[in-house]
């Protein structure tokens, strides 16, 4: 007759103070996942606004970005609200976050950066193709006069929507169409951003831009921005292109 | 006690641990990435030498010996619990929010991977425990054990092979499951009528019975593959599906999706309807209507791979791996007399002549003067006597792909020195070999490109090489052209036309001023320029290649990694200057390589030492050393696997896929040495060095003959290939299934209870060896592999000696 004692035992006493330890560590570890979930769930706008500001000057300044509206608009936009709420304990970290559907909140120095790169001025007008949570066009409209932003998955376009009305953008206008077409009834645009780069950019995009008009493009896989490109069209209409890397990647050689 | 039955067991659980293995790769592959399932099933093999810890318990803990009683139980309850395991494992693991792109930001991550590892180790845990079983309950029978269970993971791979074909993904698991119930079943044969039993089995059929009825487990795939975005665009439809070795091929329908590689901002118009095509969720390419319309074939003259057709009007064009058809519409759209186009991927082929055959206007399917063959390019160009004005290659990468650098450590025949030379021998005198790539930021896929073209010419053309070579680049692609005959100054006139219309930017032509480069999409500086022209003085080029920051030199058929860039000298440079904002330029194929391999190492001792601690008997008696054998059954291990490494990387070419390759190879390997292993009690403790010498003989002459035999029979039909892989391994397999069950049966005769020990060993080093040996083919070569397989052989057959003699 098998005897299951003489063989579970031996495994049981050998499981079971790992298993005790484990679960020891555990239990802390879970605690202070909780802990920092709820504190993200409050709506802490004094402790949001210390963090906002630390990001900008840590993230951003220290990065070489001294362009005074486009840090007063980083400071100024609440990050955290464009975020999924789960994240937001999350939201001024130094990198990119998910909102859904395979798109992500670019890195806050990418966004400052984009904004930077088009030269944006009070009397502009922005056309923005990838809406994704709407964070893009809330620090592009602190600037410009008006932000025109396309979105094509159209739970995210109408979420976007909803949120920059509820934090008050009014110079935004949301659409939920293909970008690919931009926005003619608006053309031509002071500056457009690319926030969902294709293989190829849409010719319609180039048309609609304005002479001594810019256009950036950030180019990457998911969670990654590789380079950023600047379009450039002329006063007679001619286009060029700028590759920009976003971080200090000049010598390529070795010494 | 009968020994068939339990025997039958092993060969089920074998095999079924074998196919789970396979599936999981093929599973991951579709859902998340390659390399990261690479990582995670390369951990979850520890369970294998975790078994022998658990083992070593199980014996250590008895006060007497475990009777057979003790044994079959132990082993129903493995398996029954594997069988339930395999689809449980993974239907819990999808359940997990895993985002490998997140690891670097978020530590939450590295819990979710760790839930990963959790559930695909135990059922590699609870396999290795039945396998381990086996060799302590049959410790007279070694070799047979030994042979059982090799002969049972060759059937697993044959199973998991024609399971990628017959069975849809969703189903995959459940045929390893199976495998493993027929396990449970012939292991508890003796007690089935018992009422326990009894349960279980009607349990164990009604499991199976609802897992087919739920259809599977339905596979959640990544967010963030090419596939899920697309599904989420607004009347976005997956238009057909089917599935093979080669891959998931899926085809989606939506208004928004276009695919025109690096078009030209000076093209105003929209490229016609298009259904993009994906493979394992990534995208392929692009399928396009153009309703037999040439003009509407118009986009693709604006992009650079249009230039060869602007410099001559080529009547035979070779159009070598297209993707999807993109570039044979190239060549259509310039009228050539005869464009032949070589397809390697079958189903691509099937697809475009089956289901979007009037979608695709016939192309590849009796369409003049488009002329298609489903073969390798190398293959193709080996048997292949025509010659060709213009031979055009399929754009390198993908879109994204390129600089996410997932293909970093995927072997690539088609972009090597070895390959552009075979390519070059088939164009007519003036002809042109045109290659594009997409660019890369910091540069350096279009830098290895030309670098390939420039050491090809070198090697192929014996006029002046920096006459017959032009390079352009858009915003996004770059091409180079290499000729058989030199570009005259009415061509250079037409490629700087054909840059100006298009705002393309001049790399590189013969008479080139440096004021004319840079002008449109504006570098820094004029990188691919000033890189070309170090290039193309070979006594520079060294120096060059030495001192760039990315490794660009060309891939060759010993090194066909066109995508490994990473260079491991550069890390410190980068950590240093860039601190943590040099990750966008990681290449996650190549450093997951290294995150395994650093886990396999921090776990490997554990699993290594655990299991002596836990040993308890007559030790201080034995007279077998513990530094001996943990030495030989490492080394053994790792050859073993180094040389199973090495022919499947070397049979890619002759055999044309990875998992051809793959499955072939590893057949073979695990048949013969499943023979050669049933065979080795027979060879007496004096005469142990005999399967080292034999294995030594093979593979020396293997490392001789073997790539002129290979050029020999890459014409061949792929059957008759098939055999000759199968003809040349199998000698070599039969002797390298012996050193194993020699050195275990030595070790069963003299101290068995040393067993659950080697058995963790073994499983230690069958970890560790795959991702050692990838790293080392990247960086070494296929050659350095083999011969260090060799080294490591030599001196387990030398300790092995050794062991035997002191046992005398």
């Amino acid at each position: 007759m098998l005897n299951l004692r003489y063989l579970a035992l031996p495994l049981i006493r050998a499981a079971y103070k790992p298993l005790l330890v484990f679960s020891l560590l555990c239990v802390p570890y879970l605690y202070l996942c909780q802990m920092s979930y709820c504190s993200s769930l409050k709506g802490d706008s004094e402790h949001y606004k210390h963090l906002r500001y630390k990001m900008v000057e840590e993230q951003i300044a220290a990065r070489g970005i001294d362009d005074e509206n486009v840090l007063q608009a980083m400071r100024d936009v609440p990050r955290h609200l464009f975020v999924p709420k789960r994240k937001r304990g999350s939201a001024y970290g130094d990198f990119p976050l998910p909102i859904g559907y395979g798109q992500t909140i670019s890195q806050p120095y990418i966004v400052a950066l984009m904004t930077k790169l088009l030269d944006p001025e009070r009397d502009d007008f922005a056309l923005e193709v990838g809406t994704g949570s709407g964070y893009q066009a809330a620090v592009l409209s602190q600037i410009v006069r008006k932000v025109y932003t396309v979105e094509i998955i159209p739970p995210l376009g109408k979420a976007a929507e909803k949120r920059l009305k509820e934090v008050a953008y009014e110079n935004i206008t949301v659409k939920v169409g293909d970008g690919y077409y931009g926005w003619e009834e608006y053309a031509p645009f002071d500056c457009i951003i690319v926030t969902a780069a294709s293989d190829h950019i849409p010719p319609p995009l180039i048309r609609q831009l304005k002479k001594g008009g810019k256009m950036a493009i950030p180019v990457g896989g998911p969670f990654q921005v590789q380079n950023l490109m600047l379009i450039e069209k002329s006063e007679e209409g001619e286009i060029q292109m700028k590759n920009i890397l976003p971080v200090r990647f000049v010598p390529l050689r070795r010494k | 006690m009968n020994t068939l039955f339990p025997f039958l067991a092993l060969l089920f659980i074998s095999s079924s641990s074998l196919a789970y293995e396979l599936i999981l790769m093929r599973l991951f592959s579709i859902v998340q990435w390659y390399h990261f399932a690479y990582m995670v099933i390369s951990i979850a093999l520890l369970g294998f030498a975790a078994s022998g810890t658990l083992l070593a318990l199980i014996q250590s803990r008895g006060k007497r010996p475990l009777t057979e009683g003790h044994f079959a139980f132990l082993l129903s309850l493995f398996s029954f619990l594997l069988f339930i395991l395999i689809v449980a494992s993974f239907y819990l693991a999808q359940m997990i929010p895993f985002s490998p792109f997140q690891l670097v930001w978020q530590k939450m991550q590295y819990l979710y991977l760790a839930g990963y590892y959790v559930l695909f180790f135990i059922p590699f845990f609870l396999a290795g425990c039945f396998i381990g079983l086996n060799f302590m309950c049959y410790k007279d029978k070694i070799a047979r054990v030994y042979f059982y269970n090799l002969l049972g993971s060759g059937a697993g791979v044959l199973i998991a092979f024609l399971s990628f074909y017959l069975i849809p993904p969703t189903l995959l698991l459940i045929v390893s499951s199976f495998l493993a119930f027929l396990g449970f079943l012939f292991s508890s044969y003796k007690r089935i009528r018992t009422r326990a039993y009894l349960v279980l089995n009607i349990a164990g059929v009604a499991f199976l019975f609802m897992c087919l009825i739920k259809g599977g487990v339905p596979l959640q795939i990544s967010a963030y593959k090419g596939i899920s975005k697309s599904l989420h665009l607004p009347g976005a439809k997956l238009e057909y599906e089917a599935h093979s070795p080669l891959g998931l091929l899926q085809v989606v329908d939506a208004p928004s999706l276009r695919y025109a590689p690096g078009l030209s901002l000076k093209y105003g118009q929209e490229p016609p309807s298009q259904k993009e095509i994906f493979l394992d969720g990534n995208s392929y390419g692009a399928v396009t209507n153009f309703e037999g319309k040439r003009d509407k074939l118009e986009y693709l003259d604006y992009s650079t791979f249009a230039l060869a057709y602007h410099l001559m009007a080529p009547e035979q064009v070779l159009v070598l791996n297209p993707g999807g058809g993109t570039q044979a519409l190239a060549a259509l759209y310039h009228s050539p007399a005869h464009i032949q186009v070589v397809e390697s991927h079958a189903d691509i082929a099937n697809l475009l002549r089956g289901p979007l055959r009037s979608f695709s206007q016939s192309i590849y399917d009796c369409y003049p003067p488009i002329e298609v063959d489903i073969a390798s390019p190398r293959e193709f160009v080996v048997r292949d006597l025509g010659t060709y004005d213009l031979i055009q290659l399929g754009l390198i990468g993908s879109w994204g792909g390129v600089g996410g650098g997932i293909y970093a450590t995927g072997e690539n025949y088609m972009y090597t020195i070895e390959a552009l030379g075979e390519y070059f021998e088939h164009l007519n005198p003036q002809g042109i070999l045109s290659a594009s790539t997409w660019l890369s930021s910091p540069p350096r896929t279009f830098l290895k490109l030309l670098a390939l073209a420039v050491e090809t010419l070198e090697k192929k053309y014996e006029g002046d090489i920096s006459r017959s070579i032009v390079g352009i680049r858009s915003w996004a692609t770059g091409t180079v052209l290499i000729r058989r005959g030199e570009f005259s100054a009415a061509e250079a006139q037409k490629i700087k036309d054909f840059c100006k219309e298009r705002a393309f930017d001049l790399v590189y032509y013969p008479g080139i001023d440096r004021q004319e480069v840079n002008q449109y999409s504006v570098l820094e500086k004029p990188v691919y320029y000033e890189s070309i022209c170090s290039l193309l003085h070979a006594d520079r080029r060294d120096q060059f290649y030495e001192d760039y920051i990315f490794n660009i030199k060309p891939p060759t058929d010993d090194r066909p990694y066109f995508f490994h860039f990473f260079r491991l000298s550069a890390v410190v440079y980068l950590l240093k200057t860039l601190g943590k904002e040099w990750i966008p330029f990681l290449e996650w194929g190549y450093v997951t390589l290294w995150g395994t391999l650093v886990q396999a190492l921090v776990f490997a001792p554990l699993f290594m030492f655990l299991p002596l601690i836990l040993i308890k008997g007559d030790q201080g008696r034995s007279p077998l050393r513990k530094g001996k054998i943990l030495l030989y059954f490492s080394l053994r291990g790792l050859a073993f696997m180094f040389i199973e490494m090495g022919y499947i990387q070397k049979f890619i070419l002759l055999l044309t896929h990875p998992i051809y390759a793959l499955a072939l190879v590893l057949f073979t390997l695990l048949f013969f040495s499943g023979i050669g292993s049933l065979l080795s009690s027979r060879i007496g403790e004096r005469c142990t060095w005999i399967p080292f010498i034999g294995i030594v003989f093979f593979s020396c002459i293997y490392g001789i003959f073997l790539d002129a035999l290979l050029k020999i029979f890459l014409p061949y039909p792929l059957l008759l290939r098939c055999i000759l892989v199968v003809f040349l391994l199998a000698p070599l397999a039969f002797f390298m299934g012996m050193p194993f069950p020699i050195g275990l049966q030595l070790v069963s005769d003299k101290q068995s209870s040393y067993i659950p020990w080697v058995w963790g060993v073994n499983g230690v080093a069958s970890v560790i060896a795959p991702v050692l040996g990838s790293l080392l083919s990247v960086c070494l070569g296929f050659h350095v592999l083999m011969l260090l397989s060799l080294v490591l052989y030599g001196l387990a057959g030398w300790i092995i000696r050794l062991i035997a003699r002191s046992c005398d």
